[in-house]
């Protein structure tokens, strides 16, 4: 068994034990079972699973010892939490957005293609 | 002496306002209770990026490597920003106007000054301190979201070498009666000095990389806890002023009371007077 933790800055999340853990890795998905090495990873918004058990997080950290799971992220929700039509909704709005701002605009265009990507994970995990 | 008719008049406007205020005591309280369970509940977010950012410093330092630079001091850097952190609304006592009060004892001349929180605002205006911007709207509702973007302005202009340091002035939440006001340096970042062995990682991806990426999460997060912290001591410090202003109200109704309980009597007797005098001039 492993411990795992899940935080934001608005509300600890979760906190419980169970038997493996896959998280979003920034550089691919992973999993994470009992007895691990210790690994410090950057995530991307995506889906953590563990059990039967689903949850949307966005992009943060995942700091990971042999028994112990901690993972950072700048927003949590679980899937019952969020609302599919509205989440399609807001796609749609931000890929509009995305045509319509310039190429040169690096920075927004940047901001854009991260709510994007935190969205496609939100309505993935419905 | 006033009439009666004027001291009635009196206590009745006191009265209303002892029930404005105690109505905003209890408003206040109830929106306190909330505000301090945030604070709690984000402070393990908080605590735990300063550790692993702590560790993450600490090691990068250890091999030798140039720190990075959002870690890194500006030496004899003259050009600091101050972010004044204050509420958008009045009526909670010394709140305001004790930031305020160290804010200006800590300005130099040349130095950059940005609000948070309209009150701020406005008396610093009023003193002809020249403002760099006002975020407005934040204080009322914060948002992780507001603070990363703040976070993103500052670590940007750090970055560029605009500015050598950034303070920010808060009240700090002691509890529901007290508050503290610190001057806290928010850049250049520094981490919580971690006294425990750090312990062999595999790093994912790089330690440069994931530090570039903690630490304006680090800045982000610093910033939302002071805005929580402000939130909930405006919160106290308004509930203890209107519990004052209705503690005082119902003195000075307790006194008024006491006045026109005597005019009254005063007349009374005054009219019996009459009437004894006029009846022992008609026997």
């Amino acid at each position: 068994m492993i411990e795992l933790e899940v935080v934001t800055p608005q509300r600890p999340l979760l906190k419980t034990l169970c038997d493996s853990v896959t998280l979003p890795g920034q550089e691919g998905e992973f999993q994470v079972l009992e007895g691990h090495v210790p690994l410090l990873a950057a995530l991307k918004p995506g889906t953590l699973s563990y059990g039967d058990q689903k949850l949307m997080v966005a992009a943060g950290y995942a700091e990971v010892d042999p028994k112990h799971v901690s993972v950072l992220c700048e927003g949590a929700a679980w899937p019952h939490e969020l609302d599919l039509k509205s989440e399609q909704g807001l796609l749609e709005q931000l890929e509009a957005k995305l045509l319509q701002v310039a190429a040169e605009d690096e920075h927004t265009l940047k901001e854009i293609q991260a709510q994007i990507e935190s969205v496609t994970a939100r309505i993935r995990v419905i | 002496m006033a009439s009666l008719r004027d001291i009635r008049k009196r206590i009745k406007s006191v009265k209303n306002s002892e029930k404005i205020t105690k109505a905003m005591k209890m408003v206040a309280a109830a929106k306190l209770k909330k505000a301090q369970d945030e604070v709690r509940k984000s402070k393990a977010y908080a605590h735990q990026l300063d550790a692993v950012v702590g560790r993450l410093a600490k090691r990068l330092e250890n091999q030798g490597e140039a720190p990075h630079p959002l870690l890194q001091l500006h030496p004899d850097g003259q050009r600091t920003e101050l972010l004044v952190l204050t509420s958008d609304r009045g009526l909670c006592g010394a709140f305001n106007s004790n930031i305020i009060r160290r804010a200006q004892r800590f300005l130099k001349p040349d130095m950059r000054v940005s609000t948070l929180g309209r009150k701020g605002y406005e008396a610093l205006k009023r003193d002809g301190v020249q403002i760099r911007t006002n975020y407005s709207g934040i204080i009322e509702h914060p948002s992780y979201l507001k603070a990363s973007q703040i976070a993103a302005e500052l670590t940007q202009s750090y970055v560029d070498d605009h500015v050598d340091a950034v303070y920010l002035v808060y009240n700090e939440f002691k509890s529901a009666i007290s508050q503290q006001v610190v001057i806290k340096q928010l850049l250049p970042i520094l981490p919580a000095e971690s006294v425990e062995d750090p312990v062999d990682y595999i790093y994912e991806p790089s330690q440069q990389e994931l530090l570039n990426h903690l630490l304006p999460k680090h800045l982000a997060t610093q910033l939302f806890q002071a805005f929580l912290e402000s939130l909930a001591s405006e919160h106290g410090a308004r509930m203890t002023a209107m519990d004052n202003a209705t503690r005082n109200a119902k003195e000075v109704i307790s006194s008024l009371t006491l006045q026109y309980n005597r005019a009254r009597q005063a007349a009374i007797t005054k009219e019996l007077m009459e009437i004894i005098g006029g009846a022992e001039a008609l026997a």
